[in-house]
């Protein structure tokens, strides 16, 4: 069973994921109007580039922007959690290796206390985000399965590959459910809340662009962080 | 520090699960042969060292009708302790050597830990054991 789940099932689990969020940025863009967006943001490179390029820095940096400075517990979670949720599956020793063998890519690797703790760091955002989802009269209002949905697919590769990680008694087992809540995480990634992956980007860049040209932009000189 | 309490609280268990699995444990997972796989020195080692069970390999490879030669090649001074060509690979890419060459068999033979199971080779236990009794 390892054989296939970690074979034929990982590459189609690939595959999903690349292709579903590639075909979910284009739908994005051609879910634009032409006329009101497109043209502008075409016209004016001058102005929409660095706008989109300012509006994804500054949305990146913890505290960047009047978006995170309102919400600082949202802002202290989303920070614990996205560390660990970008950096351990791209570069942990272990995903490394096996990039390295199979793909013939060599990527550095984090050094392992390091990834434990982003791991550990990771885990209790999500813990924690349950938690605010749970009390904030706001998000109870706005609650649906999705969010539960993600914040689950989120919680299974960390947990069960922390579980690998430090109970070394039933480590095959750990993996292989690693392994697959991996795999279910990256084929469901392109139709759950999971794509803003990629739609994140898409739609930094479109607001900072209309930002930059429309709205005053022109006359605050681009971009500025809202 | 924080290496130290994890280790604290994992050995206590660790140890409890060990004496009383050691009745129940089947003679070959016990017994045998262990040799440390020895590469070139890593700058700075993040697994635990791989401590590889010969016997246990030597009785898989009998059972597909192999022998020494399936492992190991011949050289002038004799019969080689490495495994095959290990020796004949860069350095920097004896890791990488040994981490295909061992799950390639072990996907081959069906059996045995693939690339995915790291620590099932890279095993904290069995290398503080082992170096425990060489001491």
């Amino acid at each position: 069973m390892l054989d296939f789940i970690t074979g034929p099932l990982f590459i189609i689990s690939i595959a999903v994921f690349v292709v579903g969020l590639l075909a979910r940025a284009i739908l994005y863009v051609r879910g634009l109007d032409a006329r009101l967006e497109r043209v502008a943001y075409s016209y004016h490179t001058e102005r929409s580039i660095p706008g989109a390029l300012a509006s994804i820095f500054k949305w990146l940096i913890p505290g960047g922007t009047s978006g995170w400075r309102a919400q600082p517990v949202a802002t202290f979670l989303f920070f614990l959690l996205h560390f660990g949720a970008v950096l351990i599956p791209l570069f942990l020793l272990g995903h490394t290796v096996l990039l390295e063998t199979y793909v013939g890519i060599s990527l550095p690797s984090l050094p392992g206390g390091v990834a434990d703790v982003l791991s550990i760091m990771a885990l209790s955002a999500i813990v924690l985000f349950a938690l605010r989802r749970l009390s904030s009269p706001a998000l109870r209002q706005l609650n649906s399965g999705q969010d539960w949905l993600i914040l689950l697919l989120t919680f299974l590769p960390f947990a069960t590959g922390l579980m690998a990680r430090f109970d070394g008694s039933a480590y095959q087992t750990w993996m292989i459910a690693h392994v697959i809540s991996g795999e279910l995480f990256l084929i469901l990634a392109p139709f759950t809340k999971l794509s803003h992956i990629v739609l994140f980007f898409m739609s930094r860049a479109q607001i900072g662009m209309d930002y930059a040209i429309k709205r005053g932009g022109a006359t605050r000189g681009g971009a500025f962080p809202w | 520090m924080r290496e130290k309490i994890i280790r604290f609280s994992t050995t206590l268990p660790c140890l409890l699960l060990l004496f009383c699995g050691l009745a129940l444990m089947p003679a070959a997972a016990t017994g045998g042969e262990l040799f440390p796989v020895t590469t070139p020195k890593i700058s700075k080692p993040e697994m635990p060292k791989v401590i590889f069970p010969h016997d246990k390999h030597v009785d898989a490879v009998e059972a597909k009708n192999g022998d020494c030669s399936t492992c190991h090649n011949m050289t002038d001074a004799g019969m080689s302790e490495t495994l095959k060509d290990v020796t004949s690979v860069a350095a920097n890419k004896q890791v990488k050597y040994m981490h295909a060459a061992c799950t390639d068999c072990h996907v081959k033979a069906g059996k045995g830990p693939r690339l995915v199971d790291c620590r099932v080779c890279h095993n904290e236990r069995t290398a503080s054991e082992f170096a425990g009794k060489k001491k």
